[in-house]
Order: structure tokens, then sequence, then C-alpha cells
């Protein structure tokens, strides 16, 4: 348990180093700044999140049922375990910058804004539209249960990456 | 080969105007400094929402500020 708990001290660590590291930098726009954090962020949680579950499901033995019970937790829990830690780790984020400059952050967005996020959207959909195929071909050509979810799981935080590297590029190029 | 691509004079302007920052402008338009930047620069064409907005902050028309420009390449 304590060894857990400095895990996570160790890990929030990191993070807000990092953070502080991406936020000083002038080399890069605002827009940039932010896909870094989202960055490291998405790397920090998933990473060890699917390090755990793919753990947890080399021991344990389970029939056809209990795996699609296993993957579908393993999926649902991903979804609050995101959503929380994006959020503590935004007001983290958040008091770190107002510490650092003394001022609030703003949190402007405007056109140009929109179009890179949907830009990339687009792009994430389709690497996930293709892992999707792959996935579905993988049942088809017999694989089991456990391969179909693996490549759902991995496109889904691949997809993620995609996209966050997108906004990058087109924050970095102008649009 | 043909290249059309919209062009515009908002640095000139900016400079004629007291020798207005990017921040001043973005901040009176309503956008970000990256916009500005990547509008001046010809990396991104604004809306015309965006373009009208602009030519208000000069008290110019739209066309005094953007043109489109057709350029022949060969």
């Amino acid at each position: 348990m304590q060894s857990k708990c400095m895990v996570y001290l160790t890990q929030c660590k990191t993070y807000l180093t990092i953070r502080t590291l991406i936020f000083t930098s002038n080399k890069m726009s605002t827009g940039q700044k932010q896909n870094y954090i989202s960055l490291v962020t998405t790397l920090l949680v998933s990473v060890p999140y699917f390090i755990f579950i793919f753990n947890k499901y080399q021991l344990e033995v389970l029939n056809i049922s209990g795996e699609l019970r296993f993957w579908s937790t393993a999926i649902l829990l991903l979804i609050p375990i995101r959503i929380v830690s994006e959020i503590v780790m935004s007001i983290a984020g958040a008091v770190l910058q107002a510490i650092i400059t003394g001022k609030e952050g703003k949190d402007l967005s405007d056109e140009r804004d929109t179009l890179i996020e949907l830009k990339s959207t687009r792009n994430a959909y389709f690497i996930f539209m293709f892992s999707f195929m792959a996935a579905i071909l993988a049942v088809s050509q017999g694989h089991s249960v456990s391969v179909m979810f693996s490549i759902l799981i991995i496109s889904g935080f691949l997809s993620e990456l995609f996209e966050i590297f997108s906004k990058i590029y087109y924050y970095k190029k102008g649009f | 080969m043909i290249k059309r691509h919209i062009t515009n004079t908002i640095r000139k302007l900016r400079f004629e105007h007291n020798e207005m920052t990017q921040e001043q402008l973005a901040e009176k338009a309503g956008v970000t400094r990256q916009t500005i930047v990547a509008i001046e620069k010809g990396n991104y064409s604004p809306s015309l929402e965006l373009a009208f907005r602009i030519a208000l902050v000069f008290n110019l028309s739209i066309e005094e500020v953007f043109s489109y420009e057709i350029e022949q390449k060969n």
C-alpha cells in the first residue's frame, strides 16, 4: 500500500514538473502547450491502467462470458478514471500556473481552435475506424474475444494520441 | 498551375494604427493572438464574420483589408 502511494506521489510530482517545463517554454503557442500537457496526462493515466489491466488478465483464467465481463468492466472503468484524473490534473495545473505567473489563465478559444479540433477528431476517427475493422476481422478469423478487446483498447488509445499529435501539428503549422 | 489565396494588409494597418500589437488586435476582434499571427502569415483564411470584425477594428471595408489573389505558376 505504502509503495503504491509512493508510486502515485512520484507520478504526480513528475507530471507537475513536466507541466511546469511545458508551461514556461517560450517556443510554443498556448494551443501547443495545452496539447503537450494533454499528451502527458494521457500517457501518465492510460499507460499504467493498461499495464494493470493486461497483467490482471494474465493472472485470471476465464471462460467466454467471464472474458466478456472482464473486458467490458475494464473499458467502463477507464471512463470515470480518465474523467476524474483529467479534472484533478487540470485543477493542479491551473493552481501551478497561477503560482508561477501570479495570474489566472485565460481559456479563450476561437474559430481556428474549433477547426483544428474538428480536423484532429476526424483524423482520430480514421485510425479508430480501421482498428475497429481490424478487431472485427480478428474475431471473424477465429481469434478470441480478448484479442478483439485488446485491439479496441489499444486503438482507442492510439487514436487519442493521434488526435493530440494532429492538434500539435496544426497549431505548429498555423492551421 | 493556378494558385489562389487570400492576402491581407493587417500588418501594415496595425502599424498605421499607432503600432497596434497583435495582442490588442486579437482582443478587439475577439480571437487569440495565434489566430492573428496565422492570418497575417497567410496560413489561415478567416471566416467572413471574423474578416468583417477585423475590418471594423480598422474602420475599413473588408476589401480594403483582404483581397483574393490568383497567381499563375509555371
